[in-house]
């Protein structure tokens, strides 16, 4: 069981972006996806959330073609925080997460709300519960956002289903304090409910903390991917970011690499 | 999540609460209107008596008073009253739904040229046809469906819901050139026809006419109350809609078929009745949230509350002449779109 790409080729505006690509996202597992802006990263995750159609090579969702798989099926199985949402019209915040629980018509009101009330929590988000999503912070609209994606990701599973969540940037509005928590909430719904994540970061020192597996991406490339005590080498975030940068052992965490920008 | 069961641990006192109460008053607030409606006009029929006027046949009523109310009451009231609740129901529930599909307060029907389309249709009835009401109400819900079907065409070649409001706007452009051109080519007598028909009126109102729009409106209306999720969805954008699982050119689609459908024949029978498509669920919007599910159906009452009374302005305010109800319509709305944008809170 997987989300996966192979030998995926895409092309946007008459351009390659992703070239030749092969992904597995697994149940149970956090993966980091990390390169510079414009190396393909956000194309990649809206491959895989199933909007974007390749141009050659297969995307797959526990071995059914997504195509094959129809938008409503595929929302009931994985759930997709992009990168910048909005709000069109305010709501009070539950309302915004009830979201997550609409390709799951068949949930009844009580399990809608109890699930509601599970993402705000896993979100730090309960107090916020009954404010208008529009008065809220940047940060605090981020949270909520994601608590939708974690009610649509926990929505109506049954035993041995595999379910994913694809975040594009999750942290880009938080402070360092809810970054980290965000983080820990996607470890621990991967490592204790299984589902397969897989998340866009920036920050090369979270996602080595918190990820078990980077996945490094150059114009549209994959050029590493593995655990980050054995991906992360100066060389790597050279050839990645073009930066010079020393990786050591972590002074704390042990089995952890520290990357130290020069 | 509004209106759920007890037991939640989340409150959500606000939504939840004020929904079906709003609802309710609104239900009753319209009844209430429409009754009054009925019994006050250029003809008085005292609503002490309507019981006892609706029970007797009329062969049976002795005073002639009592026949004139009873056959005015169910003739031509009723009917009236009725196609007002419905016309006002379904312009509003239209307006609300296309305000969710463009994500704009200031979207209504006639944005994707279901009221121009309708007007060129009936203009070109008036003109190069016999004109008479039939004729003129078929060629506008051809003109609606035309136009609206040339928006959606021309508007899916650009992605997203842009090319539909561009393809929208451009479409109403064309119609209004044609009637331009119609209404400079018409005689006086079609002028003051067609004149008649841009303001709007109630007075087609028959039960024929009812027995047909009625089911149809209720049908395309009903199913498009279904569509709440769907509208909530849309609030977060297209791409979420679609992570959600809503297909969105099959929902676009959609909504702006059951438009046509519902808007259109209403167009066609009515004339030109501008802004309670735009004020109305705004107006709502700005009372009782955004969340679709309350949203719609308080639209909808909303509406037909609005259009009720402002028949009942059309009728009474000049006794015993009848003002045109889109006058009164667009006297109204017209300033209260001006505010909504001079505020600021068209973006609300």
């Amino acid at each position: 069981m997987s989300l996966a790409a192979s030998q995926l080729v895409l092309a946007r505006g008459g351009r390659d972006v992703l070239s030749d690509l092969t992904l597995d996202i697994t149940p149970g597992t956090v993966t980091a996806l990390l390169g510079a802006n414009g190396a393909g990263k956000s194309t990649l995750l809206g491959a895989l959330a199933g909007e974007l159609a390749p141009r050659a090579g297969r995307l797959s969702l526990d071995g059914v073609d997504l195509q094959d798989l129809g938008v409503r099926r595929l929302a009931r199985l994985r759930a997709v925080l992009p990168q910048k949402p909005g709000l069109g019209f305010d709501l009070p915040v539950a309302e915004v997460v009830a979201m997550g629980a609409y390709p799951f018509p068949e949930l009844t009101p009580a399990e809608v709300d109890g699930l509601v009330a599970q993402a705000l929590a896993l979100a730090g988000m309960t107090e916020h519960a009954t404010r208008r999503y529009l008065a809220l912070s940047g940060g605090e609209q981020q949270r909520v956002q994601f608590a939708r994606v974690l009610a649509q990701c926990r929505a109506g599973r049954q035993a041995g289903q595999a379910r994913y969540l694809l975040l594009d940037e999750p942290i880009s509005n938080l402070d360092p304090r809810h970054q980290g928590e965000l983080l820990q909430v996607a470890t621990r719904l991967a490592h204790e409910e299984g589902v397969g994540v897989l998340v866009i970061l920036h920050d090369v020192n979270l996602a080595a903390r918190w990820c078990d597996r980077l996945v490094m991406l150059a114009q549209g490339r994959l050029l590493a991917a593995g655990p980050p005590a054995e991906v992360l080498t100066s060389a790597l975030l050279r050839e990645v970011y073009e930066v010079d940068a020393d990786v050591i052992d972590h002074p704390i965490l042990p089995g952890r690499r520290l990357v130290l920008m020069r | 999540m509004s209106a759920r069961g007890t037991g939640a641990p989340a409150p959500d006192p606000a939504p939840r609460g004020r929904g079906p109460a709003i609802l309710a008053a609104l239900a009753v607030l319209t009844l209430i209107a429409a009754l009054l409606a009925a019994a006050n006009g250029a003809v008085d029929i005292p609503l002490g008596q309507l019981a006892r006027l609706l029970a007797t046949p009329a062969a049976d009523l002795a005073d002639p008073a009592d026949r004139l109310a009873r056959n005015v009451f169910i003739d031509i009231r009723l009917p009236r009253v009725l196609f007002a609740l419905l016309a006002g129901a379904g312009l509003a529930l239209c307006g609300a739904a296309m305000q969710a599909l463009f994500r704009n307060p200031l979207a209504e029907p006639g944005l994707v040229g279901v009221s121009a389309g309708g007007a060129l249709g009936a203009v070109a009835a008036i003109v190069l046809g016999a004109g008479g009401f039939m004729l003129t109400a078929v060629a506008a819900f051809a003109g609606s469906l035309a136009a609206t079907a040339a928006a959606y065409a021309l508007g899916r070649r650009v992605p997203g819901v842009a090319g539909l409001l561009l393809a929208g706007i451009a479409i109403n452009a064309v119609a209004g050139s044609f009637i331009g051109l119609l209404t400079f080519n018409a005689n006086d007598m079609q002028l003051r026809s067609l004149t008649f028909w841009s303001m709007g009126s109630l007075a087609g109102a028959q039960w024929d006419m009812l027995a047909l729009l009625a089911p149809w409106t209720l049908l395309w209306g009903g199913w498009m109350l279904t569509q709440w999720r769907v509208m909530n969805a849309l609030l977060l954008g297209e791409r979420e809609a679609l992570h959600l699982g809503f297909a969105l050119a099959a929902v676009r689609r959609r909504l702006i078929v059951a438009t046509a459908l519902v808007v259109g024949p209403l167009v066609a029978a009515t004339g030109g009745i501008g802004f309670i498509g735009l004020v109305v669920p705004h107006l709502v919007r700005m009372t009782l949230g955004a969340n679709h599910r309350w949203l719609l159906p308080a639209s909808v009452l909303a509406g037909a509350l609005a259009l009720v009374l402002a028949d009942w302005l059309a009728r009474v305010l000049v006794v015993p002449a009848e003002l045109p109800i889109g006058l009164l319509t667009s006297l109204v709305g017209g300033p209260f779109f001006l505010w909504l944008l001079a505020t600021g809170r068209g973006r609300a």
